[in-house]
């Protein structure tokens, strides 16, 4: 009984890798229908076949049936989350379908905030910082209240180290959304930089509620208590930051300061060990 | 979306249902506005407990609790709230924004897809349900990475970046690189070849072509693009 139970599996794994075979070489020669059919045969006799489902997906794909494909792949990955397969044709599926929307909002609104917005992101992929500007801005003036491009506007104020111009910025997001973990990171890096510790402690502190898992926010927040003085509080919080994040190599060179300054020389000097050991495997992959 | 948004357009939907409940709508949206964002929850929840089939009730409490950060509870409301009015593409969009925050970036998708269809011509639909499939696809390459960062897959998304900004030698490596990492993978010599074509390296072009199709002797792709090349030789 057993040997004809493993024979049937058997011929049944064999049945659903020749059908996959098949509907393979279908895709090949850009016969979709074909490969739909077949692996959608397959899929009846094996409905748990993560890879007749990719390729059903890509002969969905190859139809311009692109919502057919999208749904498939869902159960692909559902199937199997680590099908390398299943998210390389996700991948190329999502970039495709996002351009198409974005084309199509663009034909919609060609002088809407969003399309400025998305220009302005092209743009700053291509390091055109003044293009960047120039579109942000074109943004706001249509959406003055748009708390993404005015903390946009922030960070990109910040990166060319104009500090109260970003502040500006980053403080107009805030008054419109008093939770933006965005504006309230900003101005707390912008008041660092500007030696105003306190503040900075008050507005990261903002940001860590908006964003408690924040290692970004941590790591600032840490090194304002710092250099606030406030050696126990900042020992907290990068206790915290290393022990979410363990490669934070900053966050282990921020703690061990903090220990030193409140006198746990071992501790600190375990901290700035992993510091190294960070360091020098940081080194050894280069 | 703010909540005033969401209820200026849902004052149609409100128009048939009893005043005790439009009181009780309206209560909320004020402290809402006052900034009471606990007695807003308090006054849309008394609001269900009035008239449970009430789309709009549930909406405001989905989107409040949303704001709240009990994301869980929000997807329940604004899920229910989809059911009572499929053809709410606010509703739709509302769902999304709860789906993405708890996660779960396939649903919505599909809920954004919905609202798109419901209502084509609003740009901010359209713009949202851009971005979500962006984030899907960056998701995915994330995941590639994690599961496998040597693999092929990820050499090849490497590759067609590389290639779409114009970095051909950079293109050509990461091509390579798949290649080298799964050399069965049909695709791989393909993209190489065409990489190889545009910046005039012929020889170097049929050599990848040949090698494709000897992997994929039928791929009606790799055939049409050996024709083309010996045509322009």
């Amino acid at each position: 009984m057993r040997v004809v139970a493993v024979l049937l599996t058997l011929s049944l794994c064999l049945r659903a890798q020749t059908a996959v075979g098949l509907a393979e070489a279908a895709l090949d020669r850009a016969a979709f229908p074909e490969a739909i059919r077949i692996a959608e045969t397959a899929l009846r006799h094996e409905p748990g076949n993560a890879a007749a489902h990719v390729l059903l997906a890509r002969a969905s794909m190859g139809q311009n049936q692109p919502a057919k494909a999208f749904a498939v792949l869902r159960v692909a990955l559902q199937l199997d989350p680590r099908n390398l397969d299943a998210l390389y044709y996700l991948h190329r599926l999502t970039s495709v379908l996002a351009q198409q929307e974005f084309a199509r909002l663009y034909a919609m609104a060609p002088d809407s905030a969003r399309v400025h917005q998305l220009m302005a992101e092209s743009l700053h992929e291509q390091n055109d910082a003044a293009g960047e500007e120039r579109e942000y801005l074109a943004a706001l003036e249509r959406n003055p209240k748009s708390v993404v491009i005015l903390n946009a506007m922030g960070d990109l104020k910040r990166h060319q180290s104009k500090l109260e111009e970003a502040r500006g910025f980053y403080a107009r997001a805030e008054a419109v959304d008093h939770a933006s973990f965005d504006a309230l990171y900003g101005l707390g890096a912008c008041a660092i930089f500007m030696q105003d510790n306190e503040r900075a402690i008050g507005y990261l502190t903002g940001a860590l509620h908006a964003e408690p898992e924040s290692i970004a926010a941590k790591l600032a927040l840490g090194d304002a208590l710092l250099r606030a003085k406030q050696n126990q509080r900042a020992e907290e919080v990068l206790r915290g930051l290393v022990k979410s994040d363990p490669a934070a190599k900053q966050g282990w060179v921020l703690y061990a300061k903090a220990l030193r300054l409140l006198g746990r020389k071992e501790e600190a000097d375990r901290a700035f060990a992993r510091y190294r050991a960070l360091s020098r495997g940081e080194t050894d992959e280069k | 979306m703010k909540i005033a948004v969401i209820w200026f357009t849902l004052s149609a939907l409100c128009s048939a249902e009893n005043a005790a409940l439009e009181a009780k709508l309206q209560d909320g949206l004020r402290a809402r506005q006052n900034g009471s964002i606990e007695k807003a929850l308090t006054e849309f929840r008394e609001a269900v407990a009035l008239d449970p089939g009430s789309a709009s009730a549930r909406m405001l409490l989905g989107s409040a609790l949303l704001e709240t950060g009990k994301i869980a509870a929000a997807v329940r409301e604004l899920d229910r709230a989809v059911k009572l009015a499929p053809d709410s593409a606010q509703a739709h969009f509302q769902l999304a924004v709860a789906q993405q925050r708890s996660g779960d970036q396939f649903a919505a998708v599909a809920q954004l897809r919905r609202a798109a269809e419901l209502d084509s011509s609003n740009d901010e639909y359209a713009y949202q349900l851009g971005r979500a499939y962006l984030q899907l696809s960056e998701w995915s390459v994330d995941r590639i990475k994690a599961v496998d960062p040597k693999s092929a897959r990820l050499y090849q998304v490497l590759g067609e970046s590389y290639g779409a900004q114009g970095k051909t030698d950079l293109a050509i490596e990461a091509f390579t690189k798949a290649a080298a990492a799964a050399p069965q993978l049909s695709g791989t010599h393909l993209a190489l070849a065409m990489i190889y074509a545009q910046s005039g390296r012929n020889d170097e072009a049929l050599r990848e072509i040949d090698r494709e199709i000897e992997l994929a002797p039928e791929s009606a792709a790799a055939l049409a693009f050996k024709r083309q090349l010996s045509q322009s030789k």
